[in-house]
């Protein structure tokens, strides 16, 4: 018998298109080259993949497309590491190798009926992207959704392209805020805590979700706790250094949990009971 | 099966039998370091030594190719690394180290992911276990739930003086105690009641002390005192994960140029500051005495929650190795200690359930 470690194994795919979001941001459209793997992948929103340039090294990305949308997967990503920085002169037709899908997607079938209120900061919203468009694409099934999003500045805001499609959808308010502004911004400078505090969702039958930079988070989780979110209302996705993506190589492991297997997504209450270090 | 009884002198015998099984690996005295070594003509085994190195990367290999890749003109070719794995003995093991491949059971053939390569080699390796009839001077398995005559692998022999008493504990092992056939004779009653007396005295003769408990370690998480005390002398040289029996943390490691080349997947220390060093420079543990509480916390509290077993054998190659003499089971009575100052006596602290 053959020694093969399998899981790790990834496979081939194909960079279809690249957009250009920010200075070190650009959005990936990737196909699965084999069709029963492409099959076999099934994720959702939330989760997140391994992807590799091999001979550098790999790299953990979470999904921002939705599963409704089964032609392609997206992946928005920083150049902020070695990997990242070769996947960035990635081009069209060019391949990339990927495994996955891990970790836990977020709940979206318990979700249905409730508001939903995404709070997000520079590339965190890549991973509630992929809610964002799951609910669109579903759109009956849930009320209303407020987008709350902030970024550095107007230059490092993603997803621009996609801000008509959002605001037209039924019952949909995006807000957006940039730290700091630059020449011919017209909108909000402030940071997102302030947003969300003037937006001031109501916790009524609503589902808080939120992904941005640690500092960022910190604040928004005691927010809407003191705006009356239960912690089962309030919702995450973490971010670690992950290699292999199925709690084994120890990297994120945080408390008792592996944030690859057990999370990325976590609820307040889930996060409250781990004592680590983050 | 029943139980056997093989004389001192057909030993060897058995060995080489053994051999028609497969890849046969003893304990052996090196120059500088004792370890496992595959026993063949003009190697010698030596089961009177506790061998410096564990057997955990005859199973869970060091560095494991797991594929090679080539880009071309037509593309990326990514091909998975294989090889033949034969069949093959570990004899001699000690109670302790083949505990240990149940811990990393539980770790690395999760229901969640199973790592392959260790799952064919763990289905292709036979543990021949032999009791420790002398503990060394830092073992301490029977305070982490084992004991110096615990029956565990797949055989089990204990030294009886001029004879072994001999105990398959699975089918592939009676299989390769049937490949002795001729060499065993039954074993009596008396040499039963004889062995399970040794099995109390081997268990009496390591010495046991209290532990902290699931709970103990959570409350004390925070107590950043201890742990920086406790820290103090570490060097965060990783000697101890090293040469741990149940450590499995690894790294998924590319070698090669942008041609071609192969990834692997390796041994990884959380004692290393680079280990949780995310790109970007984000690091939860770059003190190193966090990263020392890591590896405690995780063998003594996070595991048995997970698994419900101790990630600790309590062999003692840790306190042998470390260059500064940090000593575990130092770190476990103070831990104790500290958080139940107040509470009744060692007996009572003994028995405690660990998970409370």
């Amino acid at each position: 018998m053959a020694a093969i470690t399998d899981m790790l194994v990834p496979v081939n795919a194909t960079v279809t298109d690249v957009i250009g979001e920010t200075p070190d941001v650009k959005t990936f459209k990737i196909k699965i080259d084999d069709g029963n793997y492409r099959e076999s992948f099934a994720y959702r929103p939330g989760q997140f993949a391994e992807l590799s340039i091999l001979g550098i090294g790999e790299s953990t990305i979470s999904i921002t497309s939705t599963p409704t949308r089964p032609d392609y997967l997206e992946f928005s990503i920083k150049r902020i590491g070695l990997v990242t920085e070769a996947i960035h002169t990635l081009v069209s037709c060019n391949k990339i190798a990927l495994r996955g899908p891990y970790g836990n997607g977020f709940p979206v079938e318990d979700w249905k009926g409730k508001d939903l209120v995404f709070v997000a900061g520079g590339i965190g919203l890549a991973p509630l992207r992929s809610v964002i468009n799951y609910m669109l694409d579903n759109r009956d099934d849930y009320g209303r959704i407020q987008l709350i999003y902030g970024a550095r500045s107007p230059q490092d805001l993603v997803f621009r392209w996609e801000y008509d499609t959002w605001r037209q959808a039924k019952d949909f308010d995006l807000e957006i805020t940039v730290d700091g502004a630059s020449e011919g911004w017209m909108g909000r400078v402030g940071f997102v805590p302030a947003l969300l505090k003037e937006a001031a969702p109501s916790p009524e039958n609503a589902i808080a979700l939120t992904c941005g930079p640690p500092v960022m988070i910190k604040f928004v989780l005691q927010d809407l706790v003191s705006m009356g979110f239960k912690s089962d209302q309030i919702i995450t996705t973490l971010e670690s250094k992950m290699q292999c993506g199925v709690g084994q190589c120890g990297r994120c492991n945080i408390g008792p949990k592996y944030i690859c297997k057990d999370g990325p997504v976590f609820t307040l209450t889930e996060l409250n009971k781990i004592k680590g270090d983050f | 099966m029943q139980a056997k009884i093989l004389k001192t002198e057909n030993l060897q015998a058995w060995l080489d039998k053994l051999a028609s099984y497969g890849e046969v690996y003893a304990p052996v005295k090196g120059k500088d370091t004792s370890s496992f070594e595959r026993v063949n003509a003009g190697v010698m085994p030596d089961f009177s030594i506790r061998t410096d190195v564990p057997p955990k990367g005859l199973i869970f290999r060091q560095a494991e190719k797991i594929l090679a890749y080539t880009v071309g003109e037509d593309g990326l070719e990514i091909k998975r690394a294989g090889e033949e794995i034969s069949n093959r003995i570990i004899f001699g093991i000690r109670p302790c180290d083949s505990r240990a491949f149940d811990i990393l059971d539980a770790a690395l053939l999760n229901p969640y992911a199973s790592e392959y390569s260790y799952s064919v080699m763990r289905e292709r390796t036979v543990l021949i276990t032999l009791a420790c009839n002398e503990p060394g001077q830092t073992c301490f398995c029977t305070t982490v739930d084992g004991s110096p005559a615990g029956k565990v692998g797949n055989v089990w022999i204990i030294d009886l003086g001029d004879r072994y008493y001999v105990e398959a504990l699975s089918p592939s092992g009676e299989q390769v105690v049937m490949l002795g056939e001729g060499l065993f004779m039954d074993a009596t009653e008396d040499d039963k009641l004889l062995v399970q007396h040794k099995e109390r005295e081997l268990f009496k003769a390591v010495s046991r002390f209290p532990a902290p408990t699931v709970g103990d370690l959570n409350r004390i998480f925070d107590d950043e005192d201890f742990w920086k005390r406790l820290a103090d002398k570490c060097l965060s040289c990783g000697m101890c994960t090293f040469l741990c029996p149940t450590c499995h943390c690894y790294e998924i490691k590319d070698e090669g140029n942008p041609k071609s080349g192969d990834r692997y997947r390796i041994w990884d220390s959380c004692m290393f500051s680079n280990f949780t060093l995310a790109a970007g420079g984000h690091n939860p543990r770059v003190e190193h005495w966090k990263r020392l509480r890591q590896r405690m916390m995780h063998k003594f509290s996070y595991f048995i929650e997970n698994s419900g077993v101790i990630g600790c054998v309590g062999c003692g190659r840790c306190i042998r190795s470390c260059p500064v003499a940090f000593d575990v089971r130092e770190f476990l009575r103070d831990a104790a200690l500290v958080c139940t100052a107040t509470v009744g006596s060692i007996d009572g602290l003994l028995d405690r359930d660990r998970t409370a």
